[in-house]
This record gives C-alpha cells, sequence and structure tokens, in this order.
C-alpha cells in the first residue's frame, strides 16, 4: 500500500470539484426562470450535517432552539456568501484565488497518476534522460592548494613556479599551504568532489586532462594545483537497474505534462492581453 | 607505534580491526591489487607496511578521515503520528531521496531540493503508536470505532489537521491517549510499520555514496517533560527486524533506564550494536542531565557507567533550540546567548525557572559530569556532541535560504513568519514559528560512507555539530603542539600524529607540561567567511567548584584583543532587506595552536572548539524578502551560524 495514494483522496477532491462545478453551473448556467437563483434551500441533508458537527463538538444532539440557532447561522451565512460572490469579493482576494487554483491542480494532478507505466514507456523515458540515470563519473586526483589570503597577488605567480616545479617531477608534499582540505581525494564522485572544494572546482577538474600536473584551478578557497590520477567513465542505467526511479521520474514527468496540457487548453480557451509592463517603453 | 593507536581508535569493533587495515594497505597499492590480501596477512607484513614512510603514495593522507560526513540523526515522517498530523505525508524513502540528493516534492506541494546532498541519514520516527497514523488517515475500522479516534479522523479531513495534532500531542504527552487506539509495540501494524521503515533504509543505503541508518525515537515526556533519545542502530535489516523499537507505553518505559536495558538486550539477541543520543535537554524542565537523583532513585555507579556506555553523543542544536549554553548559566559569554528555547517544557504546560536551566544544558552538564565522575568514577556526561535537525517534514531542509520548516505547516509560505507554534494560555508559554531554527546538521570523521564506519566514529565520538552550514573542523588535543604545527601543510597529519582528536582524552600530564591543541576550521565552500575559533574549557578545582572560561584561539580580519582580552566584533555585512551579505570580512580558513594557560595537572577538565561564522540573513529575513512579508516586532534576521566540537578531556590521575 502506497501511503500517499490513500492520503491524497481522490474521491473527496472529485466530490468537491463536483460540488464546484455544480455550484458555478448554477450561478451562471441558463437558469429557467428569472429568479431561481436567489433562492436559498437549506436542506434536510444539510440539516442533519449541521447535527453531526454538533454532536461532535457537544456529544449530544442539539435541542429545538439550539437547532434553530445553527439553521439561521447556517442562513446568515450563506445569504453573506451569495451577497460577497455577487459583489465580486472573491476575485481580489488572494486567499481564495490560490485556494481554488489549488484545487483544480489537485483534480488534474491526481487525474494524472493514476496509470501505471509501459516497458515500452520507461524505456523512452530512459533514453530521453539517460544522462540523469548515469552512475556519475568518478575521479582519483591530488592537489596542491595555494592559500589566496596568504599569498595576496603573489598567488598566481607563485602558481606558475610550483607547476612548473611540479611537471618537472618535483613532491607535491613539500608545497602548498596549511589547510584542512584534503591532499587528494580517490575514486570519488565529483558531486563529493564538489561538497569538499565547492562547484567551481569540481567543474575545473571534469575537465583536466589525466596524468600530469595542471592549473592553477580556482576555489572559493585559492588556487590549486591538480593531478588527476584516474577518471572512471560514467555508466549508463538500465531498466533493471533504475526502474523504481525511473517509475517514480515518469509520473512526475506526466503530472508534470497534464498540467501543462491543461494550462494550454485553457490558455486557448480565454483570450488573454498582457498589457506592456509598467514604464517599459514610452 | 602512533599510527597503531590510530587505528586502534578506528577500529572501535573488532570486525574492523581487519578491515581497517587492509584498507590501508590497499591505498598504498596499485589498483586491483588489494583483492584476497586479508587472508594472507601476517603480522610482520603489516608491521613492514606501517613502517612504510607516507611520502610515495598520493593517498598517503588516507590512513585517518580526510574528510567529515555529514547528515541528519533525527528525521520524522508521516510514520510519526504528530508529523502525520501535522499534515507530514512524506514516508521514509522519500525522506531518504530528498537527503540523497533528489528533487521532491513536499508535503505541501512545493517542489524542494537540497543545496548538495547530505552523506548519510537516520529516519527517526516515534516509536510509541508507529504506524497509527496512517492508518488513522486511511480512517481503518478499527481507529473509528473508537469516539477520540473518529473525531480526529473528522478533524483531519475537515481540514484541522493542525488541531488535532496539537491535540494528539497533547494527549500523548499527559498520559490520555486512549488506551483502545494505541498500537502497542506488540500489534502487527506497528511491527509492519517498523519492517517498512527498516525495508526504506536498506533500500536507500548504497555504500560508499549514502548511508541510510536504521533508527527510531524513544519520547519519553511524561508531563510534557523531553527526555527524548534517539536509538541508532550499526546493523543492516536482518538484525534490526529481530526486535521492534522500545516504546514509553506498555510494555515500554518512560525510564531511560529501561531504554538503556532495551538495549543492552538487543546487542545481547543478536550481536549487533545500537547508540542512543539524547535531545532538547532544555525542553526537560530540569531534567535532562541529573545529578543527585533520577526517577525517584539516587544516582549511583550502576546509572552512571550504564549512561556513559550507552549514550555517546548529545545533540546540540536543532529547530527547536540550540542547547551548548544559556546566558543565566554563563554570564561572561558573549555568544551563548543563541537560538534559545527557554519558556517551558515541550508542551509549554510548565514554565522554566532559572534553576533548572543547569540540568538541561550541555555546557553545564559537561561540568556535573566531572563532579559525578570523581564520586562514582565515571563520567555519566562525557559524551560528544552533534546537532541534527528534528524535522517532522520528512526534509532534513536546513539552510537559512532553503529552510522548510519543523513541521508541515511551517513548509514555506507567506504565513509562516507570523504563525504560533506554542501557545499555552494557562502558564503563558507562547513559542512563534519564527523562534524555529534552520538547525543543524551531524558532521562526523569517519574513513568512509558506511554504516559501520560512520557508527564507530559516532561511537567514538569523533563528531561536531554544526547549526546548518557545512563547515570543515579540525581539533586535536595533546601534549606537545607547538606554534609551528599551524604552518604544517597538513594539519591532520600533524594532530593525529602527535595527539588525539575530538572526543578523546588526555590523561597522564608529562612533568610541566600544559595541554595543548591544534585547531583548524574551514568555511563551508558556498557559506559565509569564519569570525573566530573559540576554545571551552571547563574544569573542578580542588574544593570540588565548577568552573568555565572561553578562550578566542584564532580568528579572521586585522583586529587584536582589548586590554580586558576581549576580541572586537567581526561586524556584519548583511543586508537585511535583500538577505544577502558579503565574504569581505572574517576568514575563509583559521588554523592555530593554544596552550591553556591556566592548567592544573590535579584538576579534571574538558575543552571543546566552537567556530563561529560572521553574520548572515537568517531564514526569516529570506522570508520576508521572498514573500515581501513584514515579521512581528522582535524577530530575529541575522544568524553567527556556528560548530561545536566535541571535548577532549584531561584525567588527571588517582
Amino acid at each position: 500500500m502506497k501511503l500517499q495514494s490513500t492520503l491524497s483522496n481522490p474521491l473527496l477532491q472529485f466530490f468537491v470539484a463536483g460540488v464546484m462545478i455544480f455550484g458555478l453551473y448554477a450561478l451562471h448556467g441558463q437558469s429557467s426562470e428569472q429568479g431561481e437563483q436567489d433562492r436559498i434551500v437549506i436542506t434536510q441533508a444539510e440539516q442533519k450535517n449541521l447535527d453531526s458537527l454538533f454532536e461532535k463538538t457537544w456529544q449530544r444532539l442539539p435541542t429545538d432552539e439550539e437547532r434553530r440557532g445553527l439553521v439561521e447561522e447556517r442562513l446568515q451565512q450563506e445569504l453573506l456568501y451569495r451577497e460577497a460572490l455577487a459583489l465580486g469579493l472573491d476575485r481580489d482576494d488572494v486567499v481564495i484565488r490560490r485556494r481554488l487554483a489549488q484545487k483544480i491542480e489537485f483534480i488534474v494532478d491526481d487525474m494524472a497518476a493514476g496509470r501505471s507505466p509501459t516497458d515500452e514507456e520507461l524505456t523512452a523515458f530512459l533514453k530521453q534522460n539517460h544522462e540523469r540515470y548515469a552512475t556519475e563519473p568518478k575521479v582519483s586526483f591530488r592537489q596542491v592548494f595555494l592559500s589566496a589570503e596568504r599569498r595576496g597577488p603573489a598567488l598566481i605567480e607563485d602558481a606558475t613556479r610550483i607547476l612548473t616545479e611540479l611537471q618537472s617531477g618535483a613532491d607535491p608534499l613539500s608545497f602548498g599551504d596549511p589547510s584542512v582540505l584534503p591532499q587528494s581525494m580517490r575514486a570519488s564522485s565529483l558531486s563529493s568532489v564538489e561538497r569538499v572544494f565547492g562547484k567551481e572546482f569540481s567543474t575545473a577538474l571534469a575537465e583536466v586532462p589525466t596524468g600530469s600536473w595542471v592549473g592553477p584551478v580556482h576555489s572559493t578557497f585559492g588556487a590549486h594545483l591538480v593531478q588527476l590520477l584516474e577518471k572512471q567513465t560514467e555508466q549508463a542505467a538500465t531498466l533493471e537497474t533504475a526502474r523504481a526511479q525511473l517509475e517514480r521520474d515518469w509520473r512526475e514527468a506526466e503530472r508534470q505534462r497534464a498540467k501543462d496540457a491543461y494550462i494550454k487548453t485553457l490558455k486557448d480557451k480565454y483570450l488573454i492581453a498582457i498589457e506592456p509592463a509598467p514604464g517599459a517603453g514610452e | 607505534m602512533r599510527f597503531f593507536q590510530i587505528l586502534g581508535a578506528i577500529a572501535v569493533s573488532g570486525i574492523a580491526a581487519t578491515n581497517g587495515l587492509v584498507s590501508v594497505l590497499a591505498q598504498q597499492l596499485p589498483e586491483g591489487s588489494s583483492v584476497g590480501i586479508s587472508s594472507s596477512l601476517s603480522e610482520e607484513q603489516a608491521e613492514r607496511a606501517q613502517k612504510r614512510p607516507p611520502v610515495y603514495s598520493p593517498y598517503a593522507d588516507r590512513s585517518f578521515p580526510t574528510r567529515p560526513f555529514f547528515g541528519d540523526t533525527h528525521l520524522h515522517t508521516a510514520y510519526s503520528m504528530d508529523a502525520g498530523a501535522f499534515g507530514a505525508r512524506l514516508d521514509p524513502r522519500d525522506a531518504y531521496r530528498f537527503a540523497s540528493g533528489e528533487q521532491i516534492n513536499s508535503s505541501t506541494g512545493q517542489p524542494v531540493k537540497l543545496s548538495r546532498p547530505l552523506d548519510f541519514l537516520v529516519v527517526a520516527d516515534h516509536s510509541d503508536n508507529m504506524g497509527f497514523f496512517p492508518d488513522l488517515f486511511a480512517g481503518k475500522a478499527n481507529v473509528l470505532a473508537d469516539p477520540i479516534g473518529k473525531k480526529w479522523y473528522e478533524m483531519i479531513k475537515g481540514g484541522k489537521g493542525n488541531d488535532a495534532a496539537i491535540e494528539i500531542i497533547i494527549a500523548f504527552s499527559q498520559n490520555k491517549f486512549p488506551k483502545d487506539l494505541f498500537y502497542s509495540s506488540t500489534s502487527l501494524a506497528y511491527k509492519n510499520a517498523w519492517q517498512e521503515t527498516i525495508d526504506a533504509a536498506e533500500e536507500y543505503y548504497k555504500p560508499g555514496t549514502f548511508t541510510a541508518f536504521i533508527g527510531y525515537e524513544w519520547t519519553s515526556n511524561t508531563g510534557g517533560n523531553n527526555l527524548h533519545r534517539n536509538v541508532i542502530f550499526r546493523d543492516n535489516g536482518d538484525r534490526a527486524s529481530q526486535v521492534v523499537p522500545f516504546t514509553v507505553y506498555p510494555p515500554g518505559s518512560d525510564n531511560p533506564v529501561h531504554l538503556w536495558e532495551w538495549m543492552a538486550a538487543y546487542e545481547q539477541k543478536t550481536g549487533g550494536n545500537v547508540l542512543a543520543i539524547a535531545h532538547n535537554g532544555n525542553l526537560s524542565n530540569g531534567i535532562m542531565f541529573p545529578v543527585e537523583e533520577a526517577f525517584g532513585k539516587k544516582l549511583d555507579k550502576e546509572y552512571v557507567e550504564t549512561r556513559a556506555k550507552w549514550e555517546r553523543l548529545y545533540e546540540t542544536t536543532q529547530t527547536k533550540g540550540t542547547g551548548e549554553a544559556h546566558p543565566f548559566l554563563s554570564p561572561n559569554d558573549e555568544f551563548a546567548d543563541f537560538e534559545l528555547w527557554d519558556k517551558g517544557n515541550l508542551d509549554g504546560s510548565v514554565a522554566k525557572t532559572n534553576d533548572m536551566l543547569e540540568f538541561e544544558y550541555a555546557r553545564s552538564a559537561l561540568k556535573s559530569g566531572l563532579k559525578l565522575e570523581k564520586q562514582f568514577g565515571t563520567n555519566p556526561y562525557a559524551f560528544g556532541l552533534i546537532g541534527s535537525s528534528d524535522a517532522h517534514t520528512g526534509l532534513a531542509a536546513m539552510e537559512e535560504d532553503n529552510f522548510f520548516g519543523k513541521t508541515t505547516p511551517q513548509e514555506p509560505s507567506p504565513e509562516r513568519i507570523t504563525a504560533t507554534f506554542v501557545a499555552n494560555q494557562q502558564t503563558g508559554v507562547k513559542v512563534m514559528d519564527w523562534e524555529v531554527g534552520a538547525s543543524g546538521y551531524a558532521a562526523v570523521w569517519a574513513e568512509e560512507n558506511s554504516r559501520a564506519s560512520i557508527w564507530d566514529a559516532m561511537q567514538r565520538k569523533e563528531t561536531y555539530a554544526t547549526t546548518g552550514p557545512r563547515m570543515m573542523v579540525r581539533f586535536f588535543g595533546g601534549w606537545d603542539f607547538v606554534e609551528s604545527d599551524a604552518g604544517e601543510r597538513l594539519p591532520a597529519a600533524v594532530g593525529y600524529g602527535k595527539g588525539v582528536p575530538m572526543g578523546g582524552e588526555l590523561a597522564q600530564a608529562p612533568e610541566g607540561k600544559s595541554p595543548t591543541f591544534l585547531v583548524a576550521a574551514l568555511k563551508d565552500p558556498i557559506g559565509a567567511n569564519l569570525d573566530r575559533y573559540q576554545i571551552v574549557k571547563g574544569w573542578m578545582d580542588a574544593n570540588g567548584e565548577l568552573h568555565e572560561k572561553v578562550y578566542d584561539v584564532a580568528w579572521g580580519g586585522d583586529r587584536a584583543p582589548d586590554a580586558n582580552g576581549k576580541l572586537p566584533s567581526v561586524g556584519s555585512t548583511v543586508d537585511v532587506e535583500n538577505a544577502s551579505w558579503s565574504n569581505t570580512i572574517g576568514a575563509p580558513e583559521l588554523i592555530a595552536v593554544w596552550k591553556d594557560p591556566d592548567f592544573d595537572p590535579a584538576q579534571s577538565a574538558f575543552y571543546y572548539g566552537r567556530v563561529i561564522e560572521i553574520p548572515t540573513p537568517r531564514w526569516t529575513a529570506y522570508d520576508a524578502k521572498r514573500f515581501g512579508v513584514k515579521p512581528p516586532e522582535g524577530t530575529r534576521m541575522t544568524i553567527q551560524e556556528r560548530a561545536y566540537t566535541s571535548p577532549i578531556w584531561y584525567k588527571p590521575e588517582g
């Protein structure tokens, strides 16, 4: 049992949608006679509902007087609600707009999430997004760190000088500034390199040739001379190795696609005009 | 022989003793040649290999942990009854996916992703009533049969999940949870929930890349006083599934002594290993770190020994406040007033009084521990420090600019900055949502990213707490560190070579020598510069009086302590309105050697590191900017994030 599917309560959402659509229809539809939309009926079912709500709070049924009060309260709410709608007060209310838009979104989401993908669909999805599922390339490297803070403007000059020495075989452990940064990492994914050295460094490292000392490669900490010792290429995923994740992502993509499609039909349905941004171009 | 000491420290368990050695050797051999070595390795060969100078190998520095692993040891999902009631929809699998770097949708439907993956995660759902909530939500027959179960169900369905959650928590903490509704640890539903939790961890455990630990939270909360502990398994599902988590309700207990008995029984039954991490002493109203009696029983030798054995770490910072130090207890510590929650106990049913504080905060507990050690021969409060989130959202999202709250209603929205978290009308205890902290994470110096390696590092306390950023922090203690060690290229090599790392112990003071410390900290690669590195010392004098002092050891920028030894403030570059700052003050890296100027070899002491960042925008500033909302009067908008290392203890002889 998938927790989420139970929780998203599609029935409830459909019910809400039904009431909403019905309500809209009743308001704007071709009402049979003038005045129909001005009618308010507090049905027996509704009164029963009021009773049971009361009972839940007070652990007993309301007295007749209390029941009259509940109905009156309900009626007053309905009157005010109708009047507010008629005056268009719902239209400039951010909370109501957001809530209603959300409700429709839930319904669209739910309709999209219902179906299970076929193997063909998953294979096609994998093919389209193969980079996302491949195991990351792993690198082994060592580095000599030159602190920007310690060396100041001499940083680049120092780096060039030390690089020449390293390239002619000098021992890397006899160069560099004190730091808690590791002097080497072994068989580490680029994302784990990024977590230690930052993105600027890991991005540059991905482009470095294997074998010789190169640099300087920059990071938020300073400059680094690096020697890439080994680079294992990424490994493509298969339907078997990535099925669970593929299925999840396929559903998510499907949900997004359904939503986009729905938005598109709505855009076609309305005549949309967006005025030029205020102050843009006289 | 130093080298073997390091290995010895690493190899807390028997298994690691061989593996640790082999992996060190393997690093010095060409790729592919390590297979089969373990069986043919003789002591002689090992000895010879260890003596080889480490200069040749490019991986020589890997014989000790070279980078910390960051994670969260305390995350709740919808499986926790309160989290579920608050609206959490994410389950343990979602939680592991998110922590390992995937983008997912939060319970409120917002796409969310971490700036960088975490290295490990413990899903620690509340053990009591585990599995109750999914059934409550699904409206299962047994739940609806109970009038209160039905009421809660209707509340949740009616969009009143928030009120339901609060009722559930209050009922639980005031011992009024309906008996018929309770999922005892012997019920099938409870076992299923535990098995699901285990299966999720097994599925997402990727040694070398991401460690999914099996764990749970034991939630002792009698009278609303927080004595919670997280229990973390070193083991895989085959062992963890032989037991069900210990609960507070029968057949469990609210007394930590009984949790320790459960832990011992687990280890005996399965041959596995577990450790416990307590948290939120600040909400215990004076009972987290007792010094005289606990649960009506005088502390004794057995209590202190058992506690020291099982409670290796303490969660010092999290969303519900930071509990390192309190200004009332440490009036001379200008940084003690930090993200405090000191108004009452967990549910606000009893307000706080100053006399409780001493038994709630980490620093004072570390001090009391020295006294208890003198009395009973063992220090029950010789714990290491970590931080974690305690988020109830399934999301370990604790970055100030990417904070997804403590509970689902606190996920990003224009309203959260003005909402109320706890309000108790009787006691007047009121905590606003803005007081919730975007904190923290646990940093662990382990050799590799695996359950065994990270757990072992926790067990030996080679850990530190951070309030969110991932700064790299080293802390070594020894007798022989000298000024020039701070100028060595690889401080860690010197640190391990001449001393012990955080969590360690110094004994046998050489004649005329004082403890020396090699400290180093590097800023988070995407974070703020560092303001300063401080060492906090606590000690007990000859009369049994306890003392503490905070020393500034290293700092960024052109500053010098004044005549009273006070280092001027680093200043601030924060632009609150734009939620921005710049790294033009402070320093990216701090390294120094410090010698205790007031050492007395007859007095027991502890030392720990505190690293403080320059001021940055607090999550409230990002909210105010992004949602264009006005924070309530008094809302803190900036923060100096920090890290706390596990202490190093000095123990006089005799």
